[in-house]
C-alpha cells in the first residue's frame, strides 16, 4: 500500500499524496493519478486546479474541474510552478480561508522556508522574513473573517525549531514565545478570533497550546509525548501518536480513543474526517 | 501661513516699531498669541477632530491634520504682538512631533491650560517661583505614575489601534501595526508613492543594499533583470577588481571552497576581470558560476556598506588597504549566504543561520546607538538605514491615493504612525483618550508641600491633567463634566470611547495611548507653560526673522 502524508478534498472529491504518488480516494480505495513529481509529499485541491508539492518541481499544478474524473490523460497537462529559484522540496501546502477570492496559498519547504502564492499556486515568492529556521513541516491558517482589522490574516508555520506566526497572510513571520523544538503539526480553533486557541504537536514535547491568539505556546502536559498529526473539527479535536488516536472536546483535556488506528495525517473535509497512514486513507 | 502685506498705515503702526513690553502686557500678548495658534490646532485633536486646509500661493491646497505639519506651515500670524506667543507654542509642538511622532496638540493643550491657570493665580497674589516649584514636583509624581500605568505591547492589533489615531484609516493602520510589530522599534520602512488608490506592503528577508549588476549578461532572467543564487559563496572587495589574475584568484578560491555559485561584490570591475568572470558564468560546465555586482553606498558611505556586506556574509573584506588583496584570496576568505537576489538596482543577501547568530551582538549594539539618537536626526536616519541594510529589518510600504495632496497626506500619516508605533514598542501603552493623565491625579493628591503657593501649583496641575479629555470630548460635541467624573470614578483602566460613545475598559476596547508620547507631551507642555509664565519682557524688532524651522 501507499504511504499517505497529505489529504485534501474539495466538494466530494478527495485527494491524497505521499511518496507513492498522487491518488484519488474512492470507495474502492486509492486510484493512482499520473503526476510529475518524483517525490510527492503533499497535495492541495483548489476549485480550478490541483497542486502537488514535493521534488524536483517544488509545486506542480494541473487545471481541473471538481466534476472531472482523472484518467490516463492526466499524464499530461501538468506544469511546474515558478518557484523563485527555491530548489528545496515542498513539504506542505495550505490555502488561505478565502483562497477563492485572494488566490493566496502558502508552501513550506525543506530548508528553503516559506513560499507565498497569490495566484492559486501557479507562481511563488519567497516569504521568509522573520523565520530563523527554514525547514517548514506544517502550515495552518486561522479562520477568515471576524478580525477587526482589514487584511489581517493569521497563519502559522511549524518548523524544525519552533512555531512562527504571521499576522499578514504569510508576508512576514514572528517566532511564537516559548515554542521551541521540532513541531510536526498545527491546528487552529474555528473560534480562534474569540478564544485565541491554537494547538501544536511537537516531536518530543507533546502538545503545545496557545490561548493568546498564537503569540505564545506552552506545553499542555496532557496527551501523548509525540504528536504526528492534529486536526480540529466542528465536534472537537483529534490527534494521533505512534499507537492510537486521542480526542478532546475543548483542546485542553485529552483522552486516548480505545482500539483506534494511528495516523500520519488527519484532515477534516466536506467528506468527513479522514486519516492517512502507510496503508492508505480511511474515514475516522 | 504668510500674512498679506500690511498697508502703509499698518507698517507705521506701533506694533511694527521697535519697542519693549513689560508685565502685564507681556503675559497678555503671549497668551493671545498662544491662544490664536491653539485655536488652529485644537480642532484636530482626537478621533472627533477635523482637518485644517492650507493653501499657499500657486500651490494645490493641502489637507493637514497633524500638528507638526500645521505649525511648520505657520511662520507668522501677521501681527507681531501675537507672533511671539504663537511661535513659542509652534516650537513646542514641533519639538514634540519630532521626538514622539505624536502628541503635539496634547502638549499645546497642557501648555495653554497651565499658562492660563497660573496667570490667574499669580494675578491673585500667588508667588510665581513657588507655583512653578509645585508644578515641577507634581510633574515628577505624574511621570512616575504614568510609568506604573504603562503595559508592554503584546500584539499587532494594539499597534494598529495606536496607528489608527494617527492615520484615521483602518486599512493603513492595520498594515502599519503589523509592520512595526514584525520589524521591531528600530526596523526601517521605506515608503513608496503611487498616484492611484493603493496599499500593499512586504518585508525584505536579508540584508538589502542598492546595487547594480556589472554586466547585463550575468542576469539569469534578462527580461526581468533578476538573478537569484541559492547558497552562493560571497567575495567582497573594497576597491576595483582591475586584473584578470584577481578574478582568476577569486574563482580558484571558489573552487577550493567547493564550487557552485560565487557572488563577487566590488566597487568596480575592469573589462579584463569582467571578461574572465563572464566566460565562466556562460560556460555550462564551469565548476564555479560567478556573478559580478557593484553595491552602492547605504547612507552615503560605500566603504562601510562593503564592510557591512562582508560581515553579513562572514567574508574577509579584500582590498589594497585590507589584510588581503583579491589576488591573494583563499577559500576561507569567502563568505556564504543562504540566498542572494540581484535585481535592477538592488541586492538582497539572506545570511546563513550561523551568520545570523554571529551578527546578533553587533546589531544589538547598533540598535542601542540608534535609540540614543533623536528619531528625526540625519544621523539617526543614516544609522537606521545601515541597521536595516545589515539586519534585514526592512519593510516596504507602497501607498497611493487618487490625488497628489491626498497621497502626500497618506504618506505623512504613515510615516508618523510608524514613528509613534516604534515609541509604543519602546515605552508601552497607557489608557487612551486622555484617561492616563486623568487617572494620574491621585498621585498629586498624595503630594503635600509645605509652601501653600507650591501646593497651589500641584492643585493647578491636577486641573490641567483633565484638559486633554475635556478637549477630546468637546471636539466630539460631548459635554465633559459628567463623563470626566465617571471615568475618574471607574478606575485606572477606564476611558471614554468616542467611537462607541460610552465608558469602556481602555485595554479591552483598544483605546490606548503611547506612554512615551504622553510623557514627552506632559514634560514639554509644562516646560512651555512655565517658560511663558516666567517671561517678563518682549523685545520687538522692526523686521523680525521668519524661520521655516520652528
Amino acid at each position: 500500500m501507499s504511504v499517505i502524508l497529505s489529504i485534501s478534498a474539495i466538494r466530494d472529491r478527495v485527494w491524497a499524496a505521499g511518496p507513492g504518488g498522487l491518488f484519488l480516494v474512492t470507495d474502492e480505495g486509492l486510484e493512482p493519478v499520473p503526476q510529475p513529481q518524483e517525490q510527492p509529499t503533499s497535495c492541495l485541491a483548489l476549485p480550478e486546479r490541483i497542486l502537488v508539492g514535493g521534488a524536483p518541481h517544488g509545486v506542480a499544478y494541473r487545471p481541473w474541474e471538481p466534476s472531472e474524473m482523472p484518467g490516463p490523460e492526466w499524464a499530461e497537462g501538468w506544469q511546474a510552478a515558478w518557484m523563485d529559484q527555491v530548489q528545496e522540496p515542498v513539504l506542505c501546502l495550505a490555502a488561505s480561508p478565502d483562497v477563492e477570492t485572494s488566490g493566496l496559498v502558502l508552501a513550506g519547504t525543506d530548508g528553503g522556508g516559506v513560499l507565498r502564492s497569490t495566484d492559486g499556486g501557479r507562481s511563488w515568492a519567497v516569504s521568509n522574513f522573520g523565520l530563523e529556521n527554514l525547514t517548514v513541516l506544517d502550515l495552518a491558517w486561522a479562520p477568515a473573517g471576524a478580525g477587526a482589522w482589514p487584511g489581517r490574516e493569521v497563519a502559522f508555520a511549524a518548523t524544525e525549531d519552533g512555531i512562527y506566526r504571521s499576522p499578514g497572510g504569510g508576508r512576514g513571520w514572528k517566532r511564537c514565545l516559548a515554542a521551541r523544538g521540532v513541531i510536526l503539526s498545527l491546528a487552529v480553533s474555528p473560534d480562534f478570533h474569540e478564544t485565541g486557541l491554537a494547538l501544536a504537536g511537537a516531536e518530543e514535547r507533546g502538545l503545545l497550546i496557545s490561548q493568546d491568539f498564537g503569540h505564545s505556546f506552552v506545553p499542555l502536559n496532557q496527551g501523548p509525548r509525540q504528536v504526528n498529526a492534529l486536526v480540529v473539527t466542528p465536534a472537537g479535536w483529534l490527534l494521533s501518536d505512534d499507537e492510537q488516536l486521542w480526542g478532546s472536546g475543548d483542546g485542553v483535556h485529552w483522552e486516548p480513543i480505545p482500539d483506534s488506528r494511528p495516523a500520519l495525517t488527519l484532515a477534516w473535509t466536506e467528506a468527513g474526517l479522514l486519516a492517512g497512514d502507510e496503508e492508505g486513507v480511511w474515514r475516522v | 501661513m504668510r500674512p498679506p502685506p500690511p498697508s502703509r498705515g499698518a507698517r507705521q503702526g506701533p506694533a511694527n516699531r521697535p519697542h519693549v513690553t513689560a508685565q502685564p502686557v507681556t503675559s497678555h500678548q503671549l497668551g493671545q498669541g498662544m491662544e490664536r495658534l491653539f485655536q488652529l490646532l485644537a480642532p484636530t485633536f482626537g478621533p472627533g477632530g477635523s482637518h485644517v486646509a492650507y493653501k499657499d500661493r500657486g500651490k494645490s491646497p493641502e489637507l493637514l491634520d497633524d500638528s507638526a505639519t500645521i505649525v511648520r506651515r505657520v511662520i507668522s500670524l501677521g501681527d507681531p504682538t501675537l507672533d511671539v506667543g504663537a511661535m513659542l507654542l509652534r516650537n513646542l509642538v514641533w519639538r514634540v512631533g519630532q521626538q514622539a511622532g505624536d502628541g503635539g496638540v496634547l502638549a499645546a493643550i497642557l501648555c495653554r491650560a497651565l499658562f492660563r491657570g497660573a496667570r490667574t493665580l499669580i494675578q491673585a497674589g500667588v508667588n510665581a517661583m513657588q507655583l512653578a516649584r509645585g508644578i515641577r514636583a507634581g510633574q515628577e509624581a505624574v511621570l512616575a505614575h504614568l510609568q506604573g500605568l504603562a503595559r508592554p505591547v503584546t500584539s499587532e492589533d494594539q499597534l494598529s489601534e495606536v496607528a489608527l489615531q494617527v492615520t484615521g484609516e483602518r486599512a493603513l493602520a492595520a498594515a502599519v501595526g503589523e509592520m512595526r510589530f514584525l520589524l521591531g522599534p528600530t526596523g526601517y520602512v521605506r515608503t513608496e508613492s503611487y498616484v492611484a488608490p493603493y496599499l500593499e506592503w512586504r518585508y525584505i528577508h536579508g540584508g538589502h543594499v542598492p546595487a547594480q549588476m556589472a554586466s547585463l549578461h550575468f542576469y539569469a532572467d534578462p527580461v526581468k533583470r533578476r538573478t537569484v543564487l541559492a547558497w552562493p559563496r560571497v567575495a567582497v572587495v573594497d576597491g576595483a577588481l582591475e586584473q584578470a589574475s584577481q578574478a582568476v584568484a577569486l574563482l580558484e578560491a571558489g573552487l577550493q571552497a567547493g564550487g557552485g555559485p560565487l557572488l563577487i561584490l566590488a566597487r568596480r570591475f575592469s573589462h579584463q576581470a569582467l571578461g574572465v568572470l563572464l566566460r565562466n558564468a556562460q560556460a555550462k560546465d564551469a565548476p564555479v558560476q560567478p556573478i559580478a555586482v557593484q553595491p552602492k553606498a547605504v547612507a552615503g558611505d560605500l566603504a562601510r556598506t562593503l564592510a557591512d556586506l562582508a560581515t553579513l556574509a562572514g567574508a574577509t573584506l579584500l582590498g589594497d588597504g585590507q589584510i588581503r588583496t583579491p589576488g591573494r584570496a583563499r577559500s576561507q576568505d569567502l563568505g556564504r549566504a543562504q540566498r542572494a537576489e540581484v535585481t535592477q538596482g538592488s541586492l538582497i543577501l539572506a545570511p546563513t543561520r550561523e551568520q545570523q547568530a554571529a551578527l546578533a551582538p553587533r546589531l544589538e549594539e547598533l540598535r542601542r546607538r540608534l535609540r540614543q539618537l533623536q528619531p528625526e536626526s540625519e544621523e539617526a536616519s543614516k544609522l537606521g538605514q545601515r541597521l536595516a541594510s545589515l539586519s534585514g529589518g526592512m519593510g516596504e510600504l507602497h501607498l497611493g491615493a487618487a490625488t497628489r495632496p491626498e497621497g502626500e497626506l497618506r504618506q505623512r500619516k504613515a510615516r508618523r504612525a510608524l514613528r509613534v508605533t516604534a515609541l509604543a514598542l519602546e515605552s508601552g501603552l497607557v489608557p487612551g483618550g486622555g484617561a492616563a493623565l486623568l487617572h494620574s491625579r491621585p498621585a498629586l493628591e498624595a503630594l503635600a508641600l509645605s509652601d501653600p503657593d507650591a501646593q497651589a501649583g500641584v492643585r493647578l496641575l491636577g486641573q490641567v491633567l483633565a484638559e486633554p479629555m475635556t478637549q477630546l470630548l468637546g471636539n466630539a460635541h460631548i459635554p465633559g463634566g459628567l463623563v470626566l467624573a465617571r471615568v475618574a470614578e471607574a478606575g485606572p483602566d477606564a476611558t471614554y470611547d468616542l467611537r462607541q460613545g460610552r465608558l469602556v475598559s481602555a485595554w479591552e476596547a483598544g483605546v490606548l495611548d503611547v506612554a512615551g508620547a504622553v510623557e514627552v507631551s506632559l514634560t514639554a507642555g509644562i516646560s512651555g507653560g512655565l517658560m511663558a509664565l516666567t517671561t517678563d519682557a518682549i523685545v520687538y524688532h522692526r523686521h523680525p526673522e521668519e524661520s521655516l524651522e520652528p
